[in-house]
């Protein structure tokens, strides 16, 4: 029994460095009944303009077409959020489009992702660590 | 003796006001995570920023004083692909008063006590009004956008043609509105300063000075925001010349302590500063 434990423990520390080894510069918190996922168009977040794909399923892996978005970029740690307004255009079923999503200055950014159609809701939270 | 090169000082016991116009040039060379590690800028970002004040100030009682600054800023930025570019405006008008509950010379041993309090008022513009004036570099950010009420000590001793000072202040800025409809408060600040002193010449005095600032975390709708508190360290030196009886030239040059572990979440910069204020009597 307890080395079950034990293993059961293992394997969530090695997920858990897998993880944070996988080099990527987004942590992500999901919320709400979709699941987003989003990528950089030109990888890794640089200072300047950026533009962010994110794609919107439902919970049966559907995509969501016709949701609305609000992108918001801040510098949590500054006090202070985005000098540019994210627009967000919808390129085909369930991916959009959002551009500019400018870091005006190096660090690290949340960029909070709010969908929403009809009565459904859901948020995600990325970090970048902006170079 | 010490009239500051850094702040506005303070009034000569026999000067009725005083008047002073600072420019200073401030090149940023880097910024400290909030891991406290330092690293320079890379070839994809940079920050200047060109700043002037106006101040004043003018005895009220024998003891006491009122100071107004007014300081003015011209940033330049180089943001990857937004290209450069440059801009600014009004920063945030500080006024407040001095109290000299010791003055130099009164007691033997015992040091010059001073007393100050003012006011920030938001005149600057804040990052995120930055938006609605189509500035996508930001150059137009002169100011927190907060109100904050400062407080602060300065214990002077002096030893002909020496002296020391303690400065200490507390800094506490106001919760604001964001643009987003939250409130928001940054933390509190504490700064202190070592200076030494001398006069080198007849009517010139030499400083050298350490400085540390710490502000604790942010406050986003109550909830202290993770890693967003700050710390700052830097030296520098002044001089300053009083070639005339009214009048005084400064110079000062500071430098942030640009190494990792002796600041935090913050950008660091070399400032070099040159003044003139003129005495009434
Ligand atoms: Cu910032």
């Amino acid at each position: 029994m307890s080395n079950r434990i034990s293993m059961i423990a293992l394997l969530t520390l090695i997920a858990a460095l897998a993880c944070t080894a996988c080099g990527s510069d987004e942590s992500e918190i999901n919320s709400g009944a979709f699941e987003i996922t989003a990528a950089l168009e030109s990888s890794p977040a640089a200072v300047g303009r950026n533009t962010l794909m994110v794609t919107l399923k439902d919970s049966a892996g559907a995509p969501v077409e016709g949701a609305t978005l609000v992108v918001d970029p801040q510098m949590l740690m500054h006090g202070h959020g985005s000098t540019e307004q994210v627009v967000v255009s919808e390129m085909s079923a369930g991916v959009y489009k959002c551009t500019p999503l400018t870091f005006q200055m190096p660090g690290m950014w949340q960029v909070t992702i709010d969908a929403k159609k009809g009565e459904l809701t859901g948020r995600k939270v990325f970090s970048f660590e902006v170079k | 003796m010490s009239a500051s090169a850094v702040g506005v000082g303070r009034l000569l016991s026999w000067e009725r006001f005083a008047v002073g116009f600072r420019t200073a040039f401030a090149a940023g060379i880097g910024r400290w995570d909030s891991s406290a590690h330092f690293a320079r800028y890379g070839d994809n970002y940079a920050e200047h920023a060109w700043r002037s004040e106006f101040w004043s100030m003018v005895a009220i009682s024998e003891r006491a004083s009122a100071y107004l600054r007014l300081p003015w800023a011209l940033n330049y930025k180089q943001v990857g692909n937004l290209g450069d570019g440059a801009g600014g405006g009004l920063g945030d008008i500080q006024a407040g008063l001095r109290y000299e509950a010791v003055e130099i010379g009164e007691f033997q041993w015992f040091p010059a006590i001073a007393l100050t309090l003012g006011v920030s008022f938001p005149s600057g513009r804040a990052t995120d009004q930055a938006q609605a004036h189509a500035d996508a570099l930001g150059t137009s950010v002169t100011g927190r956008g907060a109100w904050a009420i400062n407080a602060g000590v300065s214990l002077e001793k002096t030893k002909i043609p020496w002296f020391v000072r303690v400065d200490l202040g507390i800094g506490v800025p106001l919760p604001r509105d964001t643009v987003s409809g939250q409130t928001l408060r940054f933390g509190p600040q504490l700064q202190t300063a070592l200076t030494v002193g001398r006069e080198v010449l007849p009517r010139v005095v030499v400083s050298v000075y350490g400085r540390l600032q710490w502000e604790s975390a942010i406050l986003v709708a109550g909830v202290a925001i993770d890693n967003s508190s700050r710390a700052d360290s830097g030296v520098g030196a002044a001089c300053s010349w009083r070639f005339d009886s009214h009048w005084t030239a400064q110079l000062a040059i500071d430098s942030s302590l640009a190494f990792d572990g002796l600041g935090d979440n913050q950008p660091a910069q070399l400032t070099s500063t040159i003044g003139l204020r003129y005495g009434y009597f």
